[in-house]
């Protein structure tokens, strides 16, 4: 039995050492498997992190590399030249600096300080597309109205023209809403510079993009604090965050963020990574627009350049970079103030500033433009005409992302006004009407004569309202305002139609459409039989110019209305001859601005230059014009609309404004539910509507509320005498007023009328001599 | 001295007919540059003179003149543009940006600047010579030779 026992036990042994030895076996191949395995994953580890750096690297030189920012485009208004002669007075300038944020001061630009009738200003200088225009003292001086002497006060030369810089009137912004102005490290405040290393960063041009001891004592103070309370970045670190990494507070993204820290200071200077923080850093958000950046961050709280702001605005813009929504100085003022006061003692203790000024900025009060004043869209009606005009020739995503500099025709002053008039009579309207429901609404079109430039444009009673914009949409009918091209289109035939000669104003039936009476009635319901065609014109008879027109031709009016700029092509219906064709303002516009021209169309126009945001010449829509009429025909139809301002249904235009001359028309359509006046001056053109969005009748005539809005705007703004050459074979005729006969300049209601010369009438008036008592009232 | 006077104070440009003497049927488009923005009263001419009162004008339209020397049009344009919008009705200064438009082979538009100079200028023979004379260049160049020859009809009409 032993022997059994031992096979047996051999056997066991054999068998356990079997076991044993295959143990052994496995754990010495195991082992070597692991190291192997664990080599591997290290080595694929080592790899995968190898790529991700690359990555990492990848893409922050993508970034840095590429085009760092999405720069909305800047849109400015004109420029305003100012010369020794120009009807300007000092009020107008300080109006045009207030717009330009000029301060109350005598040394650095953008300031001006009032001296008897002078003016000292300091400009800011600015690249236009002809030149640059550089920073200068000026004085300027005026006399009654006028500015009377422009000295440069350096050189002590006296100058013949000096153009500011234009008003930035809007931003056009990339679809992700962040805004930013760029600014290049040399030129940012060194203040600014230093105070924000001195708070942010000591180290920043001597460490390589991480502080190891700052981001252990930043571990450390987490780890006893239970959670992350501290940061410890670098400027490097904070840019990297800012450029490419979310808010989450992770160890992860800590590490990241140090790897792409190192990286960018591999890659690029001290200076680069500086300037790139500068305009990256997030300093403000006002409704869904981000503000990045210092120069940004300076217009937007103080509405100002950044190289313009004095040590206690510095101080607040850095003491913002720690949390701009937590330090916000419109929500939490005191919160602010402590913070900038501590960013002066900062500058103090470093020895940026001496006690005096560090006294001087603790104590000075924290103003900041009001939060809601900086909507960077104060004129939408215009910036969207603006972009209509640009979305001809470039994309919307370059418009809004590559930093273009848009030149237009805006006038800040001339906009100011036209938003008063309009407002300030609907306003008035309302109440004397005591009107209830609906509220009355209105546009404004006003434009250069001769150039065709869209100088100020009013989409509603409430200018700043960025949504319908009546100027450019509501489309109205147009009523009288189409009198003037049946009229003209009357008097392109001389052989037949002078301004003398009888038309018709009895009643008027014809069967239109087939089955249907189309009668027109006058605005008094009543007829006045036969009339000089003047009277047709400018006392607005519907029946008479009805008449009149079918008898030319509704097509042939149509036709005019195309040559002075109407582009649409309504069927010809007699009820077009009255205004029943709709458009809105800026196509009225367009039409009498070819009447302003004398016969030579212009596109209105609202953009003038475009250039690229380093001032590289892009885009220039030129003055165009072209002939389209005859200009006699329209020289005698602007005579006739020069009476309608002065005896006709705009007489009001002519007891207000007399020296103006003005010529222009009204216009109401059906029960009163448009007023429309449209008119020129020797410089202007104006075109006023006034009527409700739900298209219920106002109980307002053109005369009772569009010819208001154009006095007002008039009265306000810089125009002038409205005055036309004489064409060759025109000539002026003495003509009596009542039956349109010859008359005399002695005799009793006679006005001289324009005729091509041979057209006058022949047959002489009865001549009643005026009594001197009626020449003393005429 | 002249030029210091027109400067500080005169207000005044003198701007000489010096081609006038070029006769037709060559027409001499030399007679274009009938006006130019000079205060240069040397040169012997015994042309015709002409006032612009505005020296702001007159400054701008200098510089525009240099910028259409230097082949610069568009600059050319833009100034001009700025001088009409302190002086619109000053023909001449439309005129000028027909010349312009004429430089850079815009035909059409020339010939419609030069009309509008027209229309602006009453009883201004020499300045109607120079736009009927702009007016014929921009028809053969549009190829309109019968136009241009009607237009040089008309420009010698008003030839002083």
């Amino acid at each position: 039995m032993p022997p059994q026992k031992k096979v047996k036990r051999k056997t066991k042994q054999g068998s356990g050492n079997r076991h044993r030895k295959r143990k052994k076996t496995g754990k010495k191949s195991g082992k070597r498997s692991i190291w192997a395995l664990t080599g591997l994953a290290a080595g694929f580890l080592f790899v995968g992190m190898l790529l991700y750096v690359a990555y990492l690297d990848a893409v922050i030189r993508i970034k840095f590399e590429g085009k760092r920012w999405s720069l909305p485009a800047r849109v400015y208004a004109r420029a305003m030249d100012i010369y020794p002669g120009q009807e300007l007075n000092k009020n107008e300038l300080l109006g045009e600096l207030k717009f330009l944020n000029y301060r109350p001061g005598r040394s650095s630009p953008g300031t001006w300080d009032e001296r008897g009738n002078s003016i000292v200003l300091h400009t800011r200088g600015f690249t236009f597309w002809d030149n640059y225009e550089r920073p200068r003292q000026i004085q300027i001086t005026f006399s009654a109205n006028q500015v009377k002497e422009i000295i440069d006060q350096q050189y002590g030369e006296s100058l013949l023209l000096q153009r500011l810089e234009p008003v930035q009137i809007a931003s056009i912004y990339p679809q992700h809403k962040e805004d930013r102005d760029l600014i290049r490290l040399q030129d940012a405040p060194e203040l600014l510079v230093q105070a924000l290393l001195a708070v942010e960063d000591q180290d920043f041009y001597q460490h390589w993009g991480i502080k190891p001891t700052a981001i252990l004592r930043a571990l450390l103070a987490n780890i006893r604090a239970g959670g992350t309370v501290q940061g410890g970045s670098t400027l490097t670190q904070q840019l990297v965050k800012n450029f490419f990494l979310s808010n989450e507070r992770t160890i992860r993204r800590k590490a990241i963020e140090a790897i792409m820290a190192i990286l960018l200071e591999w890659h690029y200077e001290k200076d680069e990574i500086l300037e790139a923080y500068l305009n990256e850093i997030f300093l403000g958000q006002q409704g869904e627009r981000a503000i990045h950046g210092f120069a940004l961050a300076s217009r937007y709280y103080f509405d100002r350049p950044l190289n313009e702001l004095n040590t206690e605005e510095i101080a607040l813009l850095v003491g913002l970079v720690k949390g701009a929504s937590y330090y916000n100085p419109h929500r939490h003022t005191e919160r602010a103030l402590d913070r900038r006061n501590l960013m002066i003692d900062v500058m103090l203790s470093r020895g940026l500033l001496n006690h005096e000024s560090a006294q001087r900025a603790r104590l000075s009060p924290l103003l900041v433009r009001p939060k809601g004043d900086y909507s960077g869209n104060t004129y939408p009606a215009f910036i969207d005409l603006v972009r209509r005009q640009l979305h001809e020739d470039y994309r919307d995503e370059d418009l809004r992302s590559e930093g273009l500099r848009i030149f237009t025709t805006f006038d800040p002053l001339v906009q100011q006004s036209a938003e008063r008039a309009l407002t300030q009579q609907l306003k008035h309207l309302e109440t004397r009407r005591r009107f209830i429901g609906e509220p009355l609404q209105g546009a404004v079109v006003v434009s250069s004569t001769d150039s065709g430039e869209i100088l100020a444009l009013v989409g509603g009673r409430d200018p700043r309202y960025a949504g319908y914009n009546r100027a450019l949409d509501a489309q109205r009918p147009i009523g009288s305002l189409v009198k003037p091209a049946v009229y003209m289109t009357a008097l392109q035939n001389s052989a037949v139609y002078s301004p003398a000669s009888l038309i018709d104003d009895d009643p008027l039936e014809i069967e239109f459409p087939p089955g249907q009476v189309w009668a027109p009635q006058n605005y008094s319901k009543e007829f006045h039989g036969s009339i000089p065609l003047v009277h047709g014109l400018i006392y607005s008879y519907n029946v008479a110019t009805a008449r009149l027109g079918l008898q030319l031709g509704v097509e042939r009016v149509i036709e005019s209305l195309q040559k002075l700029g109407m582009q649409q092509s309504p069927p010809p219906y007699p009820s077009l001859l009255l205004g029943a064709v709709e458009m809105p303002p800026i196509k009225v516009a367009q039409i009498y601005q070819t009447l302003a021209g004398g016969g030579f169309r212009t596109r209105l126009r609202a953009v003038r230059e475009v250039l690229t945001s380093e001032g590289v010449r892009l885009n220039r829509y030129a003055l165009k014009v072209q002939k389209t009429l005859d200009q006699n025909s329209v020289y005698i139809t602007n005579r006739l609309l020069q009476l309608v301002a002065k005896v006709g249904t705009a007489r009001a235009i002519g007891q207000r404004l007399p020296q103006l001359r003005a010529a222009g028309k009204t216009g109401t359509s059906d029960e009163l539910r448009d007023s429309w006046f449209a008119g020129f001056t020797g410089a202007h053109l104006a075109v006023i509507w006034v009527g409700r969005d739900d298209n219920s009748p106002t109980g307002l005539t053109g005369a009772g509320a569009a010819v208001p809005v154009w006095i007002s705007l008039m009265e306000n703004i810089r125009t002038r005498e409205l005055r036309m050459g004489l064409p060759d074979n025109v000539e002026h005729v003495w003509i009596d007023w009542e039956t349109g006969a010859r008359s005399g300049p002695k005799c009793n209601n006679t006005v001289q009328l324009p005729f091509i010369i041979g057209t006058a009438p022949e047959q002489t008036a009865e001549c009643r001599r005026q009594s001197w008592i009626e020449r003393l009232f005429d | 001295m002249l030029r210091n006077l027109s400067w500080n104070w005169l207000a005044i440009v003198l701007v000489l007919l010096f081609a006038g003497c070029a006769s037709t049927p060559d027409m001499a488009y030399d007679d274009i540059d009938a006006y130019r923005p000079s205060d240069d009263t040397d040169a012997g001419f015994a042309g015709i003179s002409r006032e612009i009162g505005n020296e702001a004008v007159i400054g701008i339209w200098q510089e525009a003149e240099s910028a259409s020397q230097s082949g610069d049009y568009d600059t050319a344009a833009m100034l001009l543009e700025r001088a009409l919008r302190i002086e619109p009705n000053e023909a001449v200064l439309w005129s000028e940006l027909a010349e312009v438009q004429l430089l850079q082979q815009n035909a059409n538009q020339a010939e419609n600047l030069a009309a509008k100079s027209n229309a602006m200028s009453l009883d201004d023979p020499l300045l109607n010579y120079r736009n009927w004379l702009i007016i014929a260049r921009a028809r053969y160049l549009k190829g309109d030779d019968i136009g241009a020859q009607e237009a040089e009809y008309t420009a010698n009409s008003y030839k002083p």
